[in-house]
């Protein structure tokens, strides 16, 4: 998934978090959008998705099944194709995809790359540069000589050492440092009005304690890496607020609510201090300050009832918006099931027949052509059977295919070989080559049930993949990717025959299966001596016995 | 002559005044122990202390003599008061960005209002 992808599914929480907030802030406990931000802060800067079937996205991928729009090939903003980059069996935690990055090398850093490093760098010293002149500046902040502040101190004595200090540069209280935190104190602060100095110490040891420098500075970060994204810059600036008035409804459940009216008149003196010479008013500022004064005055008891509605509502808004929609591998599950929704429902068929023909005259067979993709369960080479593949790699071969019918390989120099003896005799076979941009669009219409990163693929046959093409006797078919990274088998068929794999990029098995097959294979490949018959039957009965405990449809007949 | 001195400027000055010329290095002790400030943020404020002629460097081991006199030292009367626009965490600086001003007297007054009206 790349970086836009991340961009975009977040905005959609964002978005949802933004609509929420506007309407509830004075009404929820102020850690409902705390955790919320939390939750797109994850979206935003952790690269792994958490799928539901109750996500908006598998409702957009239903929505986009039933009304069939013309021209509809997933563009790869959109979620289909997001789902369709990852597939995975496992030995990967279940519902948790790590996404893939497209095969792009160091060397070949495109434009847009180059623009987003500049973005990032320019934002980050936007937010580093001030950071340090200020840090200079309060450093040179002296102590306080106040009994009060001294006591207070002591009855409060936080984890890490806190120094609480004064400067005549600043208008309002604030916090910095991070391990060894520091409260500044402006000079002009009325000093003998002790409970209004209990309330700034306790709220700015409250940030303290939450480690909110921490936070704001993740919450930097988020601005930085998605630069380009007005929704994060939204979410950074009511982030802000909302740490701020989460602090404050904090302050006032300590101290009682009688004192609400003193706190929200400490902060406006505070910034009645800072009147100076501009009389300009923005109203954003005006929002916040009295968003903020709002929402102190508001500050109530939490009941059992408004948490329950917080905690539902954030569990809702988490799973519907901030989930990826489930992966098509899961309904693959279900072919064989007859409770499993048509085919038809998920693919129009006139849809997907009339572009097919176009592109892929050899496959203008009538049928849906969704049918003549196997339905095939695959582990991926970089997080399942690396080992296998490098074998593969290592041996004279770079795929071995076996069904009821053939036995084939793929030979070095790309060339085919086939045997329909069991193995005894090899004949080399021809094929003829496809454009791989047609093969491209075609398999990204097709096949909707993609048993590898559909994206990879994509970006192979985008940088100079090659195509080839074979065409058996009973309308079976398969498609060769060949490029420097290896051969890639594409299997149609006209109905579903068993048939096993393994070639540069995966292990692909199809749900129905014998065992004596699953014997042949482990010869074939141990005569090939591309694995030696322990490896060969250990990796296999590995992936076989998860594939029976974990999918109920998937057999291995007698 | 007056000079205009910030609070940590004057703690500098408060050890030459008692002191009388002392070099910088143990300016740096003191304060260091005194008020904990690191070498280089005192150096920093010795700089600044030169810059607006309120104390000179004489060499060897720049020792730093005040030029003007407790009396002629003013308290800086702080209109540019650096967390109007940024309090040092950057959603000030990104408000200010956007727009952020000061409030207004009216606004003041306003919100003194509401906070009447709600209690």
């Amino acid at each position: 998934m790349s970086l836009l992808q991340i961009s975009i599914s977040a905005s959609v929480f964002i978005l949802a978090v933004i609509f929420l907030r506007s309407l509830l802030i004075h009404k929820l406990p102020k850690i409902t959008f705390m955790f919320l931000w939390g939750v797109a802060l994850i979206q935003l800067l952790v690269p792994v998705s958490i799928q539901s079937q109750f996500s908006i996205f598998t409702a957009a991928e239903h929505l986009r099944g039933m009304f069939p729009v013309p021209k509809l090939i997933p563009t790869p903003e959109s979620s289909t194709f997001v789902n369709g980059t990852t597939v995975i069996m496992p030995p990967i935690t279940e519902h948790l995809t790590a996404r893939i990055v497209p095969l792009k090398t160091a060397l070949q850093i495109s434009p847009i790359v180059w623009v987003w490093l500049v973005g990032f760098t320019l934002c980050a010293l936007f937010f580093i540069i001030p950071h340090l002149r200020y840090r200079k500046i309060y450093k040179m902040a002296v102590p306080i000589r106040n009994d009060f502040i001294r006591k207070w101190q002591h009855s409060n004595l936080l984890w890490r050492d806190v120094q609480i200090r004064q400067l005549d540069n600043i208008s309002t209280p604030l916090t910095y440092g991070i391990f060894q935190p520091v409260v500044l104190l402006p000079k002009n602060l009325d000093y003998d009005d002790e409970k209004q100095l209990a309330l700034i110490l306790t709220h700015e040891f409250t940030h303290i304690k939450r480690f909110d420098t921490l936070k704001k500075w993740i919450l930097a970060t988020s601005v930085c890496v998605h630069w380009f994204n007005p929704f994060v810059w939204v979410m950074y600036i009511l982030a802000n607020r909302d740490i701020e008035l989460f602090c404050d409804e904090t302050v006032i459940r300590k101290f009682g609510e009688n004192t609400k009216p003193t706190y929200a008149r400490a902060l406006v003196r505070l910034e009645e201090k800072k009147i100076g010479l501009s009389p300009m008013i923005s109203s954003f500022s005006k929002n916040s300050t009295e968003e903020r004064i709002i929402s102190i005055m508001k500050t109530k008891k939490i009941t059992i009832t408004t948490m329950l509605l917080a905690i539902g509502l954030v569990a809702s808004v988490v799973i519907i918006f901030a989930t990826s929609a489930s992966d098509k591998t899961e309904v693959a599950k279900g072919v064989n099931n007859p409770i499993a929704e048509p085919n038809a429902e998920r693919v129009p068929a006139l849809y997907q027949g009339a572009i097919t023909t176009d592109i892929v005259p050899a496959l203008s067979q009538g049928a849906t052509i969704t049918d003549l993709m196997p339905h095939d369960l695959t582990f991926n080479k970089k997080y399942d059977v690396p080992k296998l593949i490098d074998s593969l790699m290592a041996s004279k071969y770079r795929a071995v295919y076996m069904d009821n019918e053939i036995y084939l390989r793929v030979m070095m120099d790309n060339t085919i070989q086939i045997s329909k003896d069991n193995g005894a005799v090899w004949k080399k076979y021809g094929t003829d080559q496809i454009d791989a941009k047609d093969f491209a669009k075609w398999l990204l219409i097709n096949d909707r049930n993609p048993g590898y990163s559909m994206e990879e693929v994509q970006n192979r046959l985008a940088n100079g993949a090659e195509v080839k093409h074979l065409v058996f006797e009973n309308a079976k078919e398969m498609y060769f990717i060949i490029d420097r990274n290896g051969v890639q088998i594409e299997l149609i068929q006209p109905e579903e025959i068993s048939s096993v794999l393994i070639d540069g990029q995966r292990m692909m098995i199809t749900s129905a299966l014998s065992a004596q097959m699953l014997k042949s294979f482990y010869d074939l490949l141990v005569s090939n001596n591309i694995l030696s018959e322990t490896h060969a039957k250990q990796d296999y009965s590995e992936r076989i016995k998860y594939l029976e405990e974990n999918l109920p449809n998937f057999i291995v007949t007698k | 002559m007056v000079v205009k001195l910030f609070d940590s400027e004057l703690n500098i000055m408060e050890i030459l005044w008692r002191d009388g010329d002392t070099a910088a290095k143990r300016i740096a002790e003191i304060t260091k122990e005194k008020i904990g400030w690191s070498k280089t943020t005192t150096y920093t404020i010795i700089k600044r202390c030169l810059d607006k002629g309120a104390i000179e460097r004489r060499e060897p081991n720049f020792v730093c003599h005040a030029l003007v006199t407790r009396e002629q030292a003013q308290e800086h009367e702080t209109t540019e008061l650096i967390n109007k626009m940024y309090d040092g965490v950057p959603d000030r600086l990104i408000a200010s960005l956007l727009g952020q001003k000061r409030l207004s007297t009216e606004e003041i007054s306003r919100l003194k209002r509401l906070i009447d009206s709600m209690e």
